[in-house]
């Protein structure tokens, strides 16, 4: 039988001009098209939780310790102390202040608001200067770097001016509303991936936002990146500094920032599983085209199976040689589906033409990034969908008898 | 010796719910090397009666008895009738997919022969039957004679003891039919025993064992 099935192989070599070509042409654009969406869909999916992810992870600490104004000498100590037995743990702290602002250029007015930059702090700068075009920069006090969509919304360009105003330094006098506009020069743009925080966020010079807010000392927190930036670590930390701020520092409360963002992850792992099983159901419906051509190849080659019967093959090892060849024929589809959705998932990452909205997607772009076990995943679900259907359907042989196609 | 021994076989079929006795007690006994022909009129039980030796089908009653063996103890149907049985039918059923070399290789690759010598084996039989020059068209590639030319290769390449020919001219024209029958009779005359069904009177021969059908009874013609 491995003679004969050996044999058979070689039609795979002239399968263009071979009957199983012909008959099985159909149901290999069958499967084509459904392993390639499938797998389309996937890597699109799984590319945009992991750049997702990735965005919240890069753009933001690692963990947040929220105070909101400045902790008094006493508490400050405390806090430090606690941070210290972290030590090993903690790559960066810094402490930065946030404000809501308005930035004016000519008629364009956009809220956003300011986060501090302290210059000494060089593990977490190089997480900034990752964001920027100049990738270094030295800020001085009349200077702000804008989020790309800040600045696109603006309309403002590198070098060029805007105007930063402080809404609480808004006074009514009986001229009308008096506004404090402090001129900022653009230093440079930054992208970090994450909407949000392209939309919003300005970068000002430590010293310059202590000018700005004056005695202000609120939007203050406690920022951390952790040397092990993963999710359960950040995860870990961040628990064990609660309970510690529980009994020691009740006012005070650590968050990592992904589990603060836990329910979109969530809601996004659930809707992968979902989308992953709603999309089967083309496989199964391709597998239906495959019941179809197996059943046909089944018919159109009954002197064939008869012929072989007489010439020795068992029922069985007939089905064997017709469930591998139509397998082998099935794997050419699967191999360009899944070569196709990730050729078609790259192609649609990387024109211009049309991008994700970042308003409602948190970020415009995907990096694709598609695991190993999603394409195993695909292909075994899909290989097991079709090799169940061919099975199925090669049960007509048990019902030819060799004498009813003999006499045809 | 006896290579093909029947006794009281009957076949019969069940038709729109009506059994339909198509084979009534044969007894029939083949020596080694002889040539049978079993004539009869269309639908007579020819084929069946073919079938039933060739054990592609089995007897309602009665004992048949091949290369010494009783049908009933053979454990392994296919492999006995790989090594000890080859067909040629009128429509000479070869696989579309496949050159006539390949063909002809497939009984011997069913039993277990590597490919190369299956390649050997299968090319001095065609070549033996005069058509080595076509041995790597496709079926549809050559004529009917061809076709049956290879069918004929095809089921004697394992050297079967016994050669079962169901009308195997029902489809060819005269020359062409003279041809594949003179190819017959070569291989009887180098010992083969063959089993021809035919109801052409003229391709019987005075010195074959005759045998006729006739409502369900074998009777020597």
């Amino acid at each position: 039988m491995k003679g004969v099935l050996a044999l058979y192989w070689v039609t795979l070599k002239r399968l263009k001009s071979s009957s199983w070509g012909k008959n099985s042409l159909f149901m290999i654009i069958g499967i084509i098209i459904a392993v390639g969406t499938l797998t389309l869909s996937m890597i699109l999916f799984e590319s945009y939780e992991k750049t997702l992810v990735n965005a919240f992870k890069v753009a933001q600490p690692d963990i947040l310790i929220n105070h909101n104004y400045m902790l008094t000498e006493g508490n400050q100590e405390e806090l430090e102390s606690i941070l210290d037995a972290y030590k090993s743990e903690i790559m960066a702290i810094e402490q930065k202040q946030r404000i809501s602002v308005i930035i004016n250029r000519g008629d364009s007015n956009k809220p956003a608001y300011i986060e501090s930059f302290s210059e000494d702090n060089t593990n977490f700068n190089q997480l900034m200067y990752s964001f920027t075009k100049q990738k270094d920069f030295h800020l001085s006090d009349n200077e702000i770097i804008l989020g790309e969509y800040l600045a696109k919304e603006l309309n403002v360009q590198v070098g060029e001016e805007v105007n930063v105003i402080i809404p609480s330094s808004i006074r009514y006098s009986i001229f009308g509303l008096v506004k404090k506009a402090e001129k900022f020069l653009v230093r440079d743009i930054e992208r970090t991936g994450l909407y949000e925080i392209d939309v919003y966020r300005a970068i000002v010079n430590k010293s310059r936002v202590e000018l700005l807010v004056g005695d202000n000392d609120s939007g203050i927190s406690t920022y951390l990146l952790l040397n092990d930036r993963s999710q359960d670590n950040s995860r870990l930390v961040a628990g064990e500094l609660n309970r510690i701020f529980m009994n020691r520092l009740p006012q005070v409360q650590a968050f990592d920032l992904i589990s603060k963002n836990s329910v979109i992850f969530s809601a996004l792992s659930l809707q992968k599983v979902m989308i992953f099983l709603i999309l089967c159901i083309i496989v199964i419906v391709a597998s239906f085209n495959v019941i179809s051509t197996v059943s046909t190849i089944i018919i159109e080659k009954i002197n064939e199976i008869g012929i072989l019967m007489t010439l020795g093959l068992k029922r069985k090892e007939i089905k064997f040689i017709y469930f591998t060849f139509s397998l082998i024929l099935a794997h050419i589809g699967i191999v360009i589906g899944l070569i196709l959705g990730y050729g078609s998932a790259y192609w649609l990452t990387s024109q211009d033409y049309f991008s994700l909205k970042g308003d409602i997607y948190f970020i415009d772009k995907i990096l694709i990034n598609p695991s190993a076990l999603m394409f195993l995943t695909i292909y075994i679900t899909t290989i097991f969908v079709i090799s169940t259907t061919i099975f199925l359907s090669l049960r007509n042989i048990n019902k030819l008898e060799i004498i009813s196609i003999m006499r045809q | 010796m006896h290579i093909i021994k029947l006794n009281n076989v009957s076949k019969s079929y069940l038709e729109d719910k009506k059994k339909l006795q198509v084979l009534k007690s044969i007894n029939l006994t083949v020596e080694e090397g002889e040539f049978v022909a079993i004539t009869g009129t269309s639908g007579c039980g020819k084929s069946t009666l073919l079938h039933l030796i060739g054990l592609l089908d089995s007897p309602d009653s009665g004992e048949i008895n091949l290369a010494g063996e009783s049908c009933n103890s053979i454990s392994n149907m296919e492999i006995f009738r790989n090594r000890n049985i080859g067909f040629i039918f009128q429509f000479h059923y070869l696989l579309d997919d496949f050159t006539a070399l390949e063909n002809v290789m497939i009984p011997l690759l069913v039993q277990g022969y590597k490919k190369a010598e299956a390649v050997k084996l299968a090319s001095e039989v065609i070549i033996s039957l005069g058509i080595g020059q076509r041995m790597h068209h496709f079926p549809n590639q050559l004529s009917g004679g061809e076709e049956q030319r290879i069918a004929i290769a095809r089921a004697i390449v394992t050297k079967p003891k016994i050669l079962l020919a169901d009308e195997p001219s029902g489809n060819l024209d005269e020359e062409t039919t003279q041809n594949v029958i003179s190819i017959l009779r070569d291989l009887n005359k180098k010992g083969l025993t063959i089993i021809f069904v035919t109801h052409d009177l003229n391709l019987v021969k005075e010195d074959d064992s005759h045998y006729t059908i006739k409502e369900g009874k074998l009777i020597q013609a």
